[in-house]
């Protein structure tokens, strides 16, 4: 298929999504689902990219779990190479079974738990360290195959790290399997001094002070009713669980932490930016009349229509490294 | 008794191509031997006409005739052959060379009083011009009558009209094309009287032009559309090249936005030239309509597969469209309808000619007019702004002992979706794309041979831009070098020889998340932060030349061989391959020929595939085997049948691979791709006659692919994605009195495969969800269905016609499926449809 021919169908999809399909939007959770996966390093809680050496530690978010609900996790190591691991590769993926089948794939963990209870929520955990040397021999190499490119190109001086592939599966009774894909971010300050890369950006025209800022898991410091300031989401009132919201249409916005600076790719070499955080909204009832196609709620800014009875809210944040956060709000 | 006899227009194929170049002169009727009117015809009065296919030698001599339609009186069929049969013509002749012709000749059986001789001493008391209404073009052979004194008009109209006595005189002119005039005019002693008499052609039907010739042709399938022909065919808004899609071998395009999709090949894999310069699209964004004005275009060429040696660099079809000479005289046209408005002129310039055309769209002033009123909160949202344009000019003048074209043509397309939150100048989408050629080209009879030469210059940019995340700046100049020199050794062979040269200077940008390896979760239309980059620029020169011979070996059998070599020096790595070509004609039987043809054919990886960062600037042309063997039958009532069955064997396609180099890095693109084509067509038309003209079309076709051998599902075999096994079309054009055509088309085509999803996984970085593939291209869309229908109305005026016409698509409103749309984690999906009923008013003056 040309460029063309692909532009065109892009073209269309764009429409697309503007169309009102009938579907049940992506952002209404009537049954067990999983909305988010983080990632942080064990011992220091807000670190999401993780070194060789140190231990990683899982977390998935899975809303309205049933009795009986069970999490397995899954990695793959990656490679000094640009080939997908088989976690990323969606040809392998048509059948979840072989997960546990294929012997490139290490085994994390499986949990089942046992019964809802008054939690609407699940939180999955578990650890994977990376300590034993065959492993950080492995990530290293992987690690140092990526830089080797930002030496000579400047296009690459923004993917300073590799991706440690994670599966997230979740099984409930009665609903089909589902699957989340959490790419660890694998990066050391150390493998990328060595490789000289902050003194070939650091002059001009890059001006990088800083090349490679850690990441760091974001967080969500409230959700406001009526923000005097929509663009930084303040002023107004913050909701909590147990608060009344008033009904018909409301604006609702959502409050992060500053972000922190980082350099973002471009053709001539990396170039200075701060994290834009992607905000997503999920309810179990209620409405986001403007999110049409798919009917994904995003956005810092969302208008909202509440229900008639009492629903559960829940706001998850990215910031586009990888890093992410949420919180779930009830509401009577 | 008189018999008139009206030999209709200049050449035009009616499925035959033309061998190299043009017709340079119609056939012209030297000696004319009247038929023997039946006697009972006579008594009974019978007039009418006799339609004859007459098949005129090199020499000029008719080597064979036949009744197409053999009119109103049994008598008259056997009369006119037998009075054909004794003409003798001035050959035809073809870049400049006597070649054998087929013409479509009517001869009309009208009873008429004798007229006593005029003695030419006699002075002139009336004389001036009959010209047609509304067209203003001179009409020859007319006969103007008075007082029993008549006299027939010249070429150019003219006549002198002597030996009339003075007085007030009753007038008529007599043209069998044309309604009876009659006038009175008071012709005075001693004086001459000059006029002019406008009169009405019977009927202003656009075939009047239509010569169908039948030279003798290098490949065994080729189809021939002519502007007149076909510019009242519904669904196509008189747009003659969107006719190639209801043709055999052409898969529907979805949502008819102008793909041609040809035996199963990539729509890209058909190459497409404008009087012997490649261009990069036959089509504006959408396939509305197509990027060539159809006023300046005479006819096109479809090459469904096995195209000669002066073809190449693709594996699918060819179009080659021939923009028409301008007239002599001053003549115009302005056309409106729902899309675009155009205008034409064209006038004599020294002992030239010369017009040019323009065409601007309007569908953004539509499209922000109708949308605020059909959907508010989509208009709200988002605002689409597309619009496009193209113009053609041409000067042709006699220079350098041949005829010498300067000639100039562009396009210029842009699309917008710009949505209420996107910051100024940076739209969510935006299209563009520009091209246009400049050049020049001549004509030379060189005795036996003939030398065509074209030099064009021009430009192609290609931009997108898509969110923060994708955007693609490129920008092509290039040189075109074409000439072509065929020479007549003997009356049985034909040597061809040429150069189709390209040089490219190539400068693009691009910025795009980095290519992922085959089926891995990622989202193309999500905005990453993270995308690479890639800048260049420099020449890409793409050399080809070809031999052909064509030889007819017997009286029977014709065999057609040719060689063409190709090159490509893209950026320092230069790759070449030869494509030897050969096909073969046998007349069975008079009106049966059987053909057969054998080839290679290479295509160039396009140049986004070579780039370092997001392709393999390693990849070699990718190669295909093309074979087909027919039958052509002439049939009564104007018609004819072909059937054409073919196989294509694809090799060296280049495909997405898992493949890394020895250095770890991913390759991304290979030339690991296999494909095979095998299918049937079969075309049933009937030429224009009586009123009635169309075809009736029937494909079936087979078209699988294989994946490079690190897809996991290697060595399977899928369908191609384009893949559709029945392709029927029915094309029905039908003249009523008083200048209405009525019309319809119908398609009736399988549906596209498509890939069903077995589950989907969730991007946790993104927050959407990914469908997970099944078997690929293992399901269909419901078949497609639909029927259009347009009604065209002329009036003519003195000097000037007016016509409207409605074109209305999908009259049955059917909701046919285009695509799924699926929601957000895969697991229901609903049908996309085609365009629902669209009628379509259009206005055109013409003068």
């Amino acid at each position: 298929m040309t460029a063309v021919t692909r532009t065109l169908l892009l073209a269309a999809a764009l429409l697309l999504a503007a169309c009102n399909t009938g579907f049940e939007p992506q952002y209404r959770v009537n049954d067990v689902r999983i909305l988010a996966v983080r990632d942080r390093v064990q011992g220091t809680p807000a670190t999401a990219d993780v070194a060789p050496g140190e231990t990683v530690v899982l977390e998935a978010l899975v809303a309205r779990p049933r009795s009986g609900t069970r999490v397995s996790w899954f990695g793959c190591l990656p490679a000094a190479s640009e080939a997908t691991t088989p976690c990323a590769d969606r040809s392998f993926l048509d059948d979840p079974s072989r997960l546990a089948r294929d012997r490139s794939i290490v085994p994390i963990g499986s949990t089942v738990y046992p019964a809802a209870g008054g939690d609407p929520d699940l939180v999955a955990s578990a650890t994977l360290p990376l300590t034993d040397p065959a492993t950080v021999t492995t990530l290293e190499d992987a690690l140092d195959f990526r830089l080797g490119p930002a030496v000579s190109q400047p296009a690459f001086a923004c993917r300073l790290y590799t991706d440690l592939d994670v599966i997230a599966v979740v099984e409930a009774p009665g609903v089909r399997p589902q699957a989340a894909l959490k790419r660890v971010r694998i990066t050391s300050l150390q493998a990328i001094a060595d490789q000289g890369l902050p003194e070939i950006y650091s002059g001009d025209p890059y001006n990088v002070a800083t090349l490679y800022n850690l990441n760091l898991n974001p967080a969500v410091q409230s959700v406001r009713l009526g923000a005097t300031d929509p663009d930084a989401c303040t002023g107004g009132t913050p909701l909590a669980s147990g608060d009344a919201l008033p009904g018909g249409r409301i604006v609702l916005c959502g409050q992060g932490d500053t972000g922190q600076e980082i350099n973002v790719c471009d053709a001539k070499g990396p170039k200075g930016s701060r994290e834009d955080y992607q905000w997503q909204w999920y309810v179990s009832a209620g409405e986001f009349p403007d999110e049409g196609g798919i009917g994904n709620a995003t956005g810092i800014l969302v208008d909202f229509i509440r229900p008639a009875g009492p629903f559960s809210m829940w706001t998850i944040v990215r910031d586009q490294r990888g890093g992410a956060a949420w919180a779930r709000r009830d509401f009577p | 008794m008189r018999i008139l006899a009206l030999l209709l227009g200049s050449l035009l194929a009616s499925g035959e191509a033309p061998p190299p170049g043009t017709l340079t002169r119609p056939p012209e009727l030297l000696e004319f031997v009247p038929a023997e009117y039946p006697a009972d015809a006579v008594a009974a009065r019978i007039q009418g006409s006799v339609v004859l296919a007459v098949v005129i030698g090199e020499d000029g001599e008719v080597r064979e005739a036949r009744v197409a339609d053999p009119g109103p009186h049994p008598g008259f069929g056997p009369a006119a052959l037998h009075a054909v049969a004794q003409f003798r013509f001035r050959p035809a002749e073809i870049d400049g060379k006597p070649a054998a012709v087929e013409i479509e000749y009517r001869y009309d059986f009208v009873l008429k009083r004798e007229q006593p001789a005029v003695p030419a001493e006699q002075p002139v008391v009336l004389e001036g011009r009959v010209v047609e209404r509304g067209t203003r073009s001179p009409v020859a052979g007319a006969t103007v009558e008075a007082e029993g004194v008549s006299v027939e008009t010249g070429a150019d109209g003219r006549f002198a009209l002597r030996g009339v006595a003075p007085g007030v005189v009753v007038v008529r002119v007599a043209s069998p094309e044309h309604a009876s005039f009659v006038v009175n005019e008071k012709l005075e002693q001693g004086k001459v009287r000059v006029v002019e008499y406008r009169i009405s052609r019977r009927h202003y039907d656009p075939y009047e032009a239509v010569v169908r010739g039948d030279r003798e042709r290098t490949e065994v399938t080729v189809r021939t559309l002519t502007t007149e022909e076909v510019r009242t065919i519904p669904g196509t808004q008189g747009d003659t090249l969107k006719v190639i899609q209801t043709l055999p071998g052409v898969a529907r395009s979805p949502f008819g936005i102008g793909l041609l999709i040809v035996r199963g090949s990539e729509p890209n894999e058909t190459v497409v030239y404008v009087d012997g310069v490649p261009i990069p699209q036959l089509f504006h964004f959408g396939g509305l309509t197509s990027t060539v004005n159809a006023d300046v275009v005479e006819a096109l060429d479809f090459f469904p597969g096995n195209y000669a040696s002066r073809f190449g660099r693709g594996l699918g079809g060819a179009v080659e469209l021939r923009t028409r000479e301008p007239k002599r005289e001053w003549h115009g046209a302005a056309q409106i309808d729902l899309f675009d408005g155009r205008l034409e002129i064209e006038g004599p310039v020294g002992k030239g000619s010369a017009y040019a055309a323009l065409r601007r769209s309007w569908i953004d002033a539509v499209l922000a007019v109708a949308l605020p009123r059909i959907n508010p909160d989509a208009a709200n949202d988002l605002r689409v702004a597309p619009r496009y344009y193209d113009w053609q000019t041409k000067l042709t003048y006699p220079v350098l002992g041949g005829l010498g074209s300067v000639f100039a043509y562009g396009s210029d397309d842009k699309l917008e979706f710009v949505r209420a939150a996107d910051a100024p100048g940076r739209p969510s989408f935006y299209l563009s794309t520009v091209f246009w050629r400049i050049g020049v080209s001549h004509r030379l009879p060189l005795g036996a041979a003939t030398n065509e030469l074209v030099l064009a210059a021009g430009r192609n940019s290609f931009d997108v831009l898509s969110g923060d995340s994708f955007g693609l700046l490129t920008e092509v100049a290039s040189i075109t070098l074409r000439d072509r020199l065929s020479y007549r050794l003997s009356p049985q062979l034909r040597l061809e020889a040429g150069v189709d040269t390209l040089a490219n200077r190539l400068s693009f940008s691009v910025y795009a998340p980095p290519v992922e390896s085959p089926g891995s979760v990622s989202d193309p239309f999500s905005d990453q932060p993270t995308t690479v980059g890639e800048t260049g620029d420099g020449w890409w020169l793409s050399p080809a030349a070809w031999v052909e011979a064509d030889w007819r070996a017997l009286p029977r059998l014709r065999l057609v061989g040719g060689l063409r070599v190709d090159a490509e020096e893209r950026f320092g790595v230069t790759k070449a391959w030869v494509d030897p070509r050969a096909s073969a004609f046998y007349d069975l039987v008079p009106g049966t020929t059987l053909v057969a043809a054998a080839g290679l054919f290479g295509s160039a990886p396009d140049p986004e595939e070579t780039s370092r960062v997001f392709g393999n600037p390693d990849l070699a042309a990718e190669r295909g085997l093309h074979l087909s063997l027919g039958v052509r039958r002439d049939l009564p009532w104007s018609s004819k049948v072909e059937l054409t069955g073919y196989y294509k064997e694809l090799w060296s396609l280049v495909v997405a691979t898992r493949a890394v180099d020895p250095d770890g890095r991913l390759l991304k693109l290979s030339n690991g791709g296999h494909g095979e084509t095998i299918g049937l067509e079969l075309l049933a038309r009937r030429e224009f006659a009586q009123g009635l003209f169309g075809w009736i079309s029937w494909t079936w076709s087979r078209s699988l692919r294989q994946d490079d051998p690190t897809d996991p599902r290697y060595p399977q075999w899928r369908l191609f994605g384009l893949d559709q096994t029945h392709v029927v079309a029915l094309v029905l054009s039908y003249r009523l009195p008083r200048e209405w055509i009525v019309g319809t088309r119908v398609r009736a085509v399988s549906g596209n495969p498509y890939t069903p999803f077995v589950g989907a996984i969730l991007d946790a970085d993104t927050g959407r969800w990914q469908c997970i593939p099944g078997a690929p291209l293992s399901r269909r869309l419901p078949g497609f269905f639909q029927a259009d229908a347009r009604v065209d109305k002329r009036w003519v005026f003195e000097s000037w016609m007016f016509s409207m016409y409605l074109d209305v698509q999908n009259v049955t409103n059917r909701e046919n499926a285009e695509f799924r749309f699926r929601n957000f984690d895969c697991s229901q999906t609903v049908i996309v449809p085609s365009i629902p009923v669209f009628p379509s008013l259009g206005f055109r003056a013409e003068w």
